[in-house]
């Protein structure tokens, strides 16, 4: 099974990483780095399959095709604000972190924005 | 690609490691920090073109 393959692949850079604790501590960050990243492309091409498989979902959709194309941005943004805010996490920096999650959050909201004017004009059309 | 990255960056940090403690007992301190800064530098240049590749994959991925 994929999944275990990973895990397995990610305890093993993880084991890895923590030799260079004690000695050389960058370096135990720089691996992390290395095994997030390799995860990620190994993970990409299910990925595509899973986004194509979405596609077939949009001729459901009568009214809003936009939308679905908004749900992927916003995993998009949210998966980038994941990624390097938890890199900044391994390092240390929680604050940086932090600064980065809130500027998920702000892209995310203004990524949905549209949605939430259509629901309101959908609302005031009922009033 | 794959494993052998981290392999690659694993084997730096020994040779970085060592070449520090060799060069610090025999009084060099300079050069062993600028070891550790190439080491550094070195295992940037193969760390960069992968975030970058990440990031232009999720960018065509999710249409951002």
């Amino acid at each position: 099974m994929e999944i275990i393959k990973l895990s397995l692949f990610g305890i093993m850079g993880v084991l890895l990483a923590i030799q260079f604790k004690g000695i050389k501590s960058e370096f135990n960050f720089y691996i992390g780095i290395g095994v997030a990243l390799l995860i990620f492309f190994y993970a990409v091409n299910s990925l595509t399959a899973l986004i194509s498989e979405l596609g077939v979902l949009q001729k459901y959709l009568k009214g809003g095709e936009s939308y679905l194309g908004t749900l992927l941005k916003i995993v998009g943004i949210t998966y980038i604000c994941e990624f390097s805010s938890g890199i900044c996490k391994d390092a240390g920096f929680s604050s940086v972190a932090g600064q980065i999650e809130v500027l998920g959050k702000l892209a995310v909201m203004f990524a949905g924005l549209p949605i939430l004017l259509a629901v309101l004009e959908q609302i005031q059309g009922f009033m | 690609m794959g494993v052998g990255l981290i392999f690659k960056i694993a084997a730096v940090g020994l040779l970085v490691t060592i070449l520090n403690q060799v060069l610090k007992h025999s009084g060099r301190e300079e050069q062993a920090f600028l070891v550790s800064l190439a080491g550094l530098i070195l295992v940037l240049t193969w760390l960069v073109p992968y975030i970058y590749e990440l990031f232009t994959t999720i960018q065509a991925l999710f249409s951002l």
